[in-house]
């Protein structure tokens, strides 16, 4: 009657079933603004910096590693910045284009010089609802980027602002004064979810009016890092 | 043609490739007479001598190209040396390249391949590795060669012991990247080099442009730093590298004849390769504490002078594609050609098109017409 | 390789001046002169060779094979081998990526044969050696490849729907593919001074890098910047994009002329 399985470790007498709390994150991501992007910080403590990014359509999160000691035998007197960018549902070598233009851009910003003989590892993980072109997520992956590193207390000289406007995603720096990068692809005529795609519009018109915006799309992130 | 680009078009690439070839050897051939002078002046130098003694043989062994399992003698007198095996008392080439022969010994200098260094060669090389009171030089040879601590000038005075805190602050001196000119001090072994840069001559370069060319075409001489016209100094190392720069004090200061009007040239030329070389003087006045003030931080310095004009580095890109042009058309590099093909690239107002084969062959013409007319002038 | 800290501010100071003074003299919009040897590989359908002056050089070979056109979609594939560098290296994966978008913007009509079957065209790329940022080399060869490429002529009748037949081709008589692959471009900014095909040591010292795609007259994408290296990379004014296109839509012309 009162024989003990003895062979199981089993919890005190007192103990009850765990009850999780219902989760309401899928309403929240819901109630956001198509392009309201939501930001948080420092969620991953064996990181030295991270962060999450999301909107309804996609959830990023960022690692950042570093800098830490390379195994490069070398003396290197700049830091070396190597992103690693995860997602299942595009090819890898498109990922790893795309973080060979965000090293690029990340490049222009990072005191690199400050950490000599030493690297810096970001681990970006992406998950996505809906297939879209890449393109639309650089300025999610850049603001991912950045407030990343201000999490791991790596030196930047500036908070990059990226804006993707008509099919072309423009990095500037200096509130607008300077290009850090320009990304721009073949459009695919067959996706026609977003079709607000118009070939006719010059590059440069496209900066422009993404000089004029950035100042704007720069606050919603300025306000979380000074709140960081 | 278009300014933009120029393209050389042909079909079927190794099929060409061949006809291309063979038509460049037949060019090497059909202007021998211009080609043996300069094989006779450059490389085989004992050849005349050495040709009384045994002239039957000359036709055989002067001025021949000879290629790995070549048999060159069936004579065992001959002692063997670098570039040559001997297989059942007959001497086989292992190389490709020109016979040379000094006295009874046989070797054979290969056309091309990586630069071997010789005691007292005067190279530039440029440091890969900062290590324990050592660096790493690359000098174009098979191994890097060494430059120890103890083989350069530190600030404040040559004689100074090196101290710990020199050791620690090595990177201060000569980092990873840098440019530097230095003397062969002796071989080791395994036919590595190490370096020294204890003249004022040698140490690291500024104020230029560096370029490249294969080893073989700069000849050994006395002298490797020139003046040219224009206000540019040229450092031919024999390892192929060159650098080009605006002429400094110390360069014009070295060019004195001796026994100057002062006196003091003649003290200069003395020193040269000297440890005390008071090199760093001007024609009025030589004394030690110059030496000080040369080798003081800025023998390090990483800046350039404030004052290079455009002027200056235009002239250094004309020479610098000059270079190139006759390095292209395989001519041996020296000061003289130069200049007659810096003065013959003057036809071409665009420094740009001077990267263009037809024009870098005709300056080559140029050049090697220009010895032909004064009989060979070099 | 890395340069010296007095090489490098030397060749900065120089490039960003006012007065742009190039280390080989060429002109801003100058390109170094290449050599190209085409149709050298007896076995494919096309080729080329390619050598830059600076020693650079790239084959390329053009296959085809029948497919059902319903089935496989991408009709033109790239693939590139870099020697020395890992099949999944950053350089290589990236640059890969970057040509399968440039090819997918080939017309691929060209490449049908019947209403059911197509020509599926594999470019194979292998970069023997590289002292710069290759893409424009590699675009360079693939152009040339492409224009030299002759496919089997087709013998069977082109409405294949109703009768189910697979093509048949002549016997000896070849095609020439007639397609107008597009161009790609590198440029150097330095300071406030953009250069067309940056050698080694200007890529040291660049500021940024543009990589900007050219075909039938005009500037398409994928246009984008790059760093060149890792120590002088920083903004630059935005509207040199746009002095960079309009120099590409000059000179491209003369250049495809040049290669054709």
């Amino acid at each position: 009657m009162n024989v003990q399985d003895r062979r199981r470790i089993l919890g005190p007498a007192s103990a009850k079933p765990l009850v999780f709390a219902n989760s309401n994150e899928k309403q929240s991501l819901s109630a956001l603004n198509n392009d309201e992007l939501n930001f948080q910080n420092g969620i991953i403590s064996n990181s030295n910096g991270s962060s999450i990014v999301e909107n309804n359509k996609m959830s990023l999160l960022t690692l950042v590693y570093g800098p830490r000691s390379t195994r490069d035998v070398s003396f290197q007197p700049n830091c070396k910045i190597n992103i690693i960018i995860k997602s299942e549902k595009f090819e890898t070598k498109n990922l790893k284009e795309l973080s060979q233009f965000l090293i690029s851009v990340l490049q222009c910003c990072v005191c690199l010089e400050n950490y000599p003989k030493s690297g810096i590892d970001i681990f970006i993980n992406f998950n996505i609802e809906d297939e879209d072109e890449l393109v639309e997520y650089i300025p999610a992956l850049v603001s991912g980027c950045i407030i990343a590193l201000i999490d791991a207390n790596i030196e930047i000289t500036d908070i990059i602002g990226a804006i993707t406007l008509n099919h072309t995603a423009v990095c500037l720096g200096q509130n607008g004064d300077q290009l850090l990068g320009l990304w721009k692809d073949p459009y695919k005529f067959n996706n026609n979810e977003s079709g607000d795609y118009d070939d006719s519009i010059p590059l440069s018109e496209i900066i422009k009016s993404c000089q004029e915006k950035i100042i704007v799309s720069k606050q919603q992130l300025i306000r979380f890092i000074s709140n960081m | 043609m278009s300014a933009v680009i120029t393209v050389v078009k042909k079909n079927g690439g190794f099929q060409n490739a061949n006809m291309v070839l063979n038509k460049s050897i037949q060019g090497f051939v059909s202007s021998d007479e211009d080609e043996d002078n300069i094989l006779d002046n450059d490389i085989d130098i004992s050849s005349s001598e050495s040709d009384s003694e045994n002239g039957t043989s000359k036709d055989r062994l002067s001025f021949q190209i000879v290629t790995p399992g070549e048999l060159i003698t069936e004579d065992p007198i001959w002692m063997r040396g670098h570039g040559t095996y001997f297989l059942n008392e007959m001497t086989y080439s292992s190389v490709a390249g020109v016979v040379s022969r000094v006295n009874r010994l046989l070797s054979v200098i290969p056309l091309r391949g990586r630069y071997s260094p010789e005691t007292g060669d005067h190279v530039i090389g440029r440091i890969v590795e900062v290590g324990n009171k050592r660096w790493k030089v690359d000098i174009g040879a098979k191994q890097y060669a060494v430059l120890m601590l103890g083989s350069v000038n530190l600030p404040g005075g040559i004689l100074r012991r090196k101290s710990e805190s020199d050791e620690l602050q090595m990177r201060t001196f000569l980092k990873e990247g840098d440019l530097l000119n230095a003397e062969v001090q002796s071989l080791f072994q395994d036919g590595s080099a190490s370096l020294h840069t204890r003249s004022l001559k040698y140490g690291k370069l500024r104020n230029g442009l560096f370029i490249q060319v294969p080893s073989s075409l700069i000849v050994r001489a006395k002298n490797h730093t020139h003046n040219l016209p224009g206000n540019i100094t040229v450092v031919l190392g024999v390892n192929g590298y060159i650098w080009l720069r605006k002429t400094s004090q110390m360069d014009i200061a070295k060019d004195l004849p001796p026994g100057g009007s002062t006196g003091a040239g003649s003290t200069i030329k003395s020193n040269i390769g000297n440890q005390n070389g008071g090199l760093s003087a001007n024609s009025t006045n030589v004394s030690i504490t110059r030496l000080e003030e040369e080798s003081s931080w800025q023998i390090y310095s990483d800046e350039n002078d404030p004052d290079l004009s455009n002027s200056i580095r235009i002239t250094i890109t004309r020479y610098a594609n000059v270079i190139k042009a006759l390095a292209y058309c395989e001519i041996g590099i020296t000061q003289e050609r130069i200049v007659s093909a810096y003065e013959a690239s003057m036809a071409y107002p665009n420094i740009g098109s001077l990267i263009e084969r037809e024009v870098m062959e005709s300056l080559g013409a140029d050049v090697i017409n220009g010895e032909k007319m004064r009989g060979n002038a070099v | 390789m890395s340069l010296s800290v007095a090489e490098r501010s030397y060749l900065f100071d120089s490039l960003s001046s006012p007065q742009a003074l190039r280390p080989d003299g060429r002109l801003a919009h100058q390109l170094r002169p290449i050599e190209v040897y085409i149709d050298f590989l007896p076995s494919s359908n096309g080729s080329a060779r390619i050598i830059a002056s600076d020693g650079s050089e790239c084959i390329i070979s053009v296959k085809s094979k029948v497919v059902d056109h319903a089935v496989e979609k991408d009709l033109i594939q790239v693939d590139i081998d870099i020697a020395g560098e890992r099949d999944d290296s950053l350089l290589v994966e990236s640059i890969s990526s970057l040509f399968n978008k440039i090819i997918d913007t080939i017309d691929s009509s060209k490449l049908q044969l019947t209403q059911k079957y197509s020509f599926k065209i594999f470019i194979d790329v292998l970069v023997l050696s590289s002292y710069s940022y290759p893409v424009s080399l590699i675009s360079f060869g693939i152009y040339s490849a492409l224009k030299s490429t002759y496919l089997p002529k087709l013998i069977s009748s082109f409405d294949d729907l109703e009768v189910e037949e697979l093509p048949t081709f002549h016997d000896y008589d070849l095609v020439k593919l007639d397609v107008s692959p597009p161009l790609v471009f590198v440029l150097a900014i330095i300071g406030d001074n953009i250069f067309f095909d940056p050698a080694f040591n200007e890529s040291m010292v660049a500021n940024n890098g543009l990589i900007i795609s050219w075909s039938q007259g005009k500037v398409i994408a994928p246009v984008r910047t790059i760093a060149l290296n890792d120590t002088y990379v920083k903004g630059f004014k935005p509207r040199l994009v746009e002095d960079a296109i309009e120099l590409v839509n000059k000179y491209a012309q003369d250049i495809v002329k040049t290669l054709d």
